[in-house]
């Protein structure tokens, strides 16, 4: 977050704008803008110079939205003469400026250049397959991953259950899969059900028979903290260790916000400046027009991402309408859905059977 | 008599033996790349070899050619380095030892090689792909073979993953490695930047990347550097007073570091090398900096993977035995590529073209072309690096109508 702040401070200026903070979120802006220490506040750059390489975001962020208090950001954003806005953040940050954009019928002070860069470890922001942080996040998660893969092999026969953060979205689950090599990884997505962990048990049975005391035995299931409500990550791993015959061990393990910290990794980085490079690029283009003007163009309120071969601003109103599923807070077809099969594949997991999943009443 | 080798049954229709090389200089990921191939070849019903110490082993053959088994790669992708290994060869260079190669690689009855490596030894498997059906009439010829045995062999099939720290292969946004590498030197210019603080002292940081600047340039955006020196982009004709004037400014505004990262081809206009000593000596003696050179040699290509390189080189791997089992004696061989998010395949030797092309407009100082060549995300890059280091250029204003000053919003 805080290179795409400091990317974006820099372009400023460099052209000639004003860069200017909202601290806080919307809150902030909404309740201490008159204040004398303003939530709203013109950024230095000698401030901003050394936040490269800084994790978590110096400017302060919060999960409310503006539809809280329209008529307070409405008031601030004017009172400050603020003629574009630069929102950096998740779920939450996609939802408020798609708020913004409604409301952009009752408040003119709406009518602004307005861009979301999906910013979140979870990377389940509709409009692009990547979100600044989804990267270090991945990084943190295959490092615990590795040292308790090592634990699990020394200690021979032993299957660890990891629970990845992610919220509905079983990305982080998938892709540190991938880059780990796990025997499973279970997504709010497929969801969890008794055959398929019955049938997990069989190929882990299978797995350690055939073990003759090779190198890197350290086996690991990733389950995603929303995969299923009854077979939480511990009860998971004590079904194993349960049905095991005695013939394996298994723990579970939980490495919670070690995900969402640490310095950004060099990834996250570049892809932030590069965005917000891009997005100041992209609201310059709208200077000269009027409110109206801007109101009409679809890609005033727009989000920034990756999708496919291809970087591209994406107007709100029709990644709203068709590609969120507003209920799960995810991207209604997420890319990476194929590249489970992928981790099965390669682990030997036999993939559960579709119609298993929709006897237990799961979306299959 | 000239011996007569038994060559292994033709594979079942559609069923194939494919083998797997890393090549050239090592990177974090080939592990992975190796395992991907060697499963997913499992998976696919083929059987999956390994050419271990790269082309040497292809030449010598015998055991230095592995079968693979499934358990045989179990947790490679937490491995850095190439477990399979790789090794300059001199004897696959001359026609005597590509014979040599074809004949182990018949007498194990592969038909198909992924190599992981550099544009070198991608070019150098190329080549071999194309000399391969006289390659086998002369094993023919010379009795080491009958006809009928190398009849399953008239052609081999070779696909490309590139695996390399340096990230220049045209034509993908990422080698397998150029992001472990990457995270390597921020770590040190992370580590550096601290006590560079502490006594206000300047740092120059070289980094590799032979002819190629992604490195460098990516470490100067990511660490927020004060200047990188490009072999594709060099500074202007003047550029020790260029660099020291941008130094100057940033500590006029009160920073007390400064980070100068080289790449290690670096060169002026002229096509003549800037070193890190050069770059020393003018902070040092033009504006009196206490200045330290920092190498950071191999440790760039140390360590285990970072996430995305062990995900590239695990769907890389994945689709490169895809492509093998899609590719016909007509398709041109494939390299395995990404473009923003998309794993796509690409023509190796188009890729390998485009490649040179960059090194030749450099050699032709052409820093445009060269800038051009390196494709849009690179450009990119370079423009988001150079509007965000310095914030005061005149020449980068918008004129003053367009823009909102601060005396008018507060």
């Amino acid at each position: 977050m805080n290179a795409a702040t400091r990317a974006a401070t820099a372009y400023c200026l460099t052209r000639g704008h004003t860069p200017i903070a909202l601290h806080n979120g919307f809150p902030g802006l909404a309740r201490h803008y008159k204040d004398e220490e303003s939530s709203v506040r013109v950024i230095k750059w000698l401030d901003a110079e050394n936040w490269a390489s800084k994790g978590g975001s110096e400017i302060g962020t919060n999960r409310a939205t503006p539809s809280e208090d329209f008529d307070g950001v409405s008031d601030a954003l004017t009172y400050h003469k603020i003629d574009a806005l630069f929102v950096v953040g998740g779920f939450e940050a996609f939802t408020a400026v798609s708020e913004l954009r409604k409301a952009r019928r009752d408040f003119d002070a709406f009518k602004i250049p307005i861009v979301v860069l999906p910013a979140t470890v979870s990377n389940n922001v509709p409009g692009t397959e990547y979100s600044i942080g989804s990267d270090t996040c991945l990084n943190a998660l295959i490092d615990y991953c590795d040292a308790i893969k090592q634990s699990a092999a020394a200690s021979r026969r032993r299957v660890f259950v990891v629970e990845t953060q992610g919220g509905a979205s079983g990305y982080i689950a998938t892709i540190a899969g991938l880059s780990i090599g796990a025997v499973a990884v279970y997504t709010p997505e497929e969801g969890i059900h008794l055959k398929m962990i019955a049938s997990d048990i069989e190929h882990l049975k299978e797995q350690f028979a055939k073990d003759k005391g090779q190198n890197r035995s350290g086996k690991i299931i990733l389950r995603n903290e929303k995969a299923s409500k009854t077979y939480t990550t511990e009860i998971i791993a004590n079904i194993i260790r349960e049905e095991s015959g005695g013939k394996f061990d298994s723990r579970f393990a939980v490495p919670g916000h070690v995900q969402q910290g640490g310095i950004p990794s060099p990834m996250d980085r570049v892809r932030a400046v590069r965005f917000g490079v891009k997005s100041m690029q992209h609201i310059e283009s709208f200077i000269g027009k009027s409110k109206d003007e801007i109101a009409n163009d679809p890609l005033s309120c727009s989000v920034i991402g990756i999708t496919g071969a291809k970087v591209q601003f994406s107007g709100m109103e029709k990644v709203e309408k068709e590609e969120t599923d507003w209920k799960d807070r995810r991207p209604k077809n997420e890319f990476w859905m194929d590249l489970v099969q992928i981790v099965d594949t390669l682990s030997g997991r036999p993939r559960p059977k579709k119609e298993d999943a929709i006897a237990a009443g799961l979306p299959a | 008599m000239a011996q007569v080798n038994l060559a292994p049954p033709a594979m079942p229709e559609g069923k194939k033996r494919i083998a797997v090389m890393t090549s050239g200089g090592d990177s974090q990921g080939m592990s992975g790349a190796v395992r991907a191939v060697v499963r997913q070849t499992i998976a696919s019903g083929c059987d999956a070899f390994a050419v271990y110490e790269g082309y040497e082993g292809l030449v010598q053959g015998g055991d230095m050619i592995k079968q693979m088994k499934w358990e045989d790669v179990r947790g490679w992708l937490s491995e850095g380095g190439t477990l399979i290994g790789t090794a300059r060869c001199m004897a696959f260079k001359e026609r005597p030892g590509r014979l040599q190669a074809a004949k182990n690689m018949i007498d194990k009855g592969i038909d198909a090689l992924v190599v992981c490596g550099g544009d070198g030894s991608l070019t150098g498997a190329d080549r071999f792909r194309g000399e391969w059906p006289s390659l086998v009439e002369e094993l023919v010829k010379n009795g080491t073979f009958k006809e009928d045995q190398v009849k399953p062999f008239k052609h081999l099939n070779i696909v490309g993953l590139v695996g390399s720290i340096d990230n220049d292969l045209a034509g993908t946004d990422a080698t397998i490695g150029c992001y472990s590498s990457l995270q390597r030197i921020c770590q040190a210019v992370d580590y550096i930047d601290a006590t560079a603080f502490s006594h206000q002292r300047a740092f120059v940081i070289e980094v590799m990347g032979r002819h190629c600047g992604w490195l460098a340039l990516m470490a100067g955006v990511s660490t927020g550097a004060d200047f990188v020196f490009l072999p594709e982009n060099p500074p202007s004709e003047h550029w020790e007073t260029e660099m020291c004037d941008v130094v100057q400014r940033h500590r006029k505004l009160g920073k007390r570091k400064t980070i100068v990262i080289v790449a290690e081809g670096a060169h002026d206009r002229q096509l003549n090398a800037i070193s890190p000593n050069q770059v020393k000596d003018l902070l040092a003696g033009k504006l009196g900096l206490d200045t330290r050179v920092t190498t950071l040699g191999h440790v760039q290509r140390g360590g285990t993977a970072v996430a995305y390189d062990r995900m590239l080189a695990t769907l890389q791997g994945v689709e490169a035995v895809k492509a093998v089992l899609d590719s016909t004696p007509e398709t041109p061989s494939p390299v395995i590529c990404i473009v923003e998010n998309k794993i796509v395949r690409k023509s190796l030797m188009e890729a390998v073209k485009l490649t040179q092309s960059v090194a030749e407009a450099i050699e032709r100082k052409d820093f445009k072309s060269a800038m051009k060549l390196r494709g849009a995300e690179f450009d990119e890059y370079w423009t988001a690096y150079s509007t965000t280091v310095s914030t005061d250029k005149e020449e980068l204003l918008l004129p003053k109508e367009k823009v909102r000053f601060l005396s008018e919003t507060l």
